[in-house]
């Protein structure tokens, strides 16, 4: 068997395609969960908002739901694939998510929002770029619902009046929860 | 150590780097694969059973919902076959000459 240099040029780039492709598919895999979990959490602690403005503690409740279902997902997605001898890597994905909501509520302790609409914008924004940076090391569907969640939290802010926070949870929520489920098709 | 003939043709070799990107043991659905490749079932079916019969992976065959399902993963003798293959090419490329 005879292999000149330009074959051996041409079968590592189709192999690195290849691993680029199976990679791409495998953070999707393991993003997609975790878009449906925060998109339900999204959509109830809206709807709480819209329908019962006085309780106050729909977000933090929700928050605190999705944070415990999150770390139940990354011990369920780690635990089948750990290779003997191997470190686990979960406790990185929990402190990354504990950075997030720290640095959620630190922000809100330094920057003064006078409204609830203000609040959810930030949340909106924040996650559409956490998104888009994730896509970015990833693959263009995780830009795209990040830029989708960005545009729509604006339009949200700008263009929404007492409706808001039912738009926010139908529209963004609604949005991850799809965005999830066709990243689990893919 | 020279090519791995049987891994080097183009599909094959798409298969085996698919495979040797999951982990040990981790499992693909035939249906996956082919979407991954853009392959077709016959073409796909042919260069699998020529990798199950190299020993270089695994072919699982079951019933989910009364549905076929066919799994495929990287036997250590495949993985072991792929890095060697890849080694070989490097070294082309970089110039130096095959070892052995």
């Amino acid at each position: 068997m005879n292999i000149t240099r330009d074959d051996a040029a041409q079968a590592l780039g189709e192999i690195n395609a290849a691993r680029g492709r199976i990679e791409e598919i495998t953070a999707y895999a393991n993003a997609a969960p975790y878009l449906i979990v925060w998109g339900l959490v999204w959509m109830g602690a809206d709807f709480a908002n819209q329908f019962a403005p006085t309780w106050w503690a729909a977000w933090p409740v929700g928050i605190a739901l999705g944070t415990v279902a999150s770390i139940a997902l990354g011990v369920s997605m780690s635990r089948p694939k750990a290779e003997p001898g191997t470190k686990s890597d979960s406790w990185r994905y929990f402190a990354t998510w504990g950075a997030i909501i720290a640095f959620i509520f630190t922000l809100f302790l330094v920057v003064p929002v006078t409204s609830n609409k203000e609040t959810h914008s930030v949340f909106g924004l924040l996650f559409g770029c956490l998104y888009v940076g994730m896509g970015i090391w990833t693959g263009w569907r995780l830009i795209a619902l990040g830029v989708a969640l960005v545009a729509l939290t604006l339009v949200g802010f700008y263009a929404i009046g007492p409706w808001y926070a039912l738009y926010m949870g139908v529209v963004s929520g609604g949005a991850l929860v799809l965005g999830g489920l066709w990243l689990r098709r893919v | 150590m020279g090519p791995d003939e049987i891994i080097h043709q183009s599909l094959r070799l798409r298969i085996m780097a698919t495979l040797n990107a999951l982990k040990k043991d981790e499992q693909v659905e035939f249906i996956r694969l082919k979407a991954l490749l853009k392959a077709t079932d016959g073409n796909l079916g042919a260069h699998i059973s020529t990798l199950e019969t190299a020993g270089y992976i695994t072919v699982a065959k079951d019933f989910v919902d009364k549905k076929p399902r066919t799994r495929v993963a990287m036997t250590p003798a495949g993985r072991r076959a792929f890095e060697s293959h890849v080694g070989y090419l490097r070294g082309l490329i970089d110039g130096l000459p095959p070892e052995g």
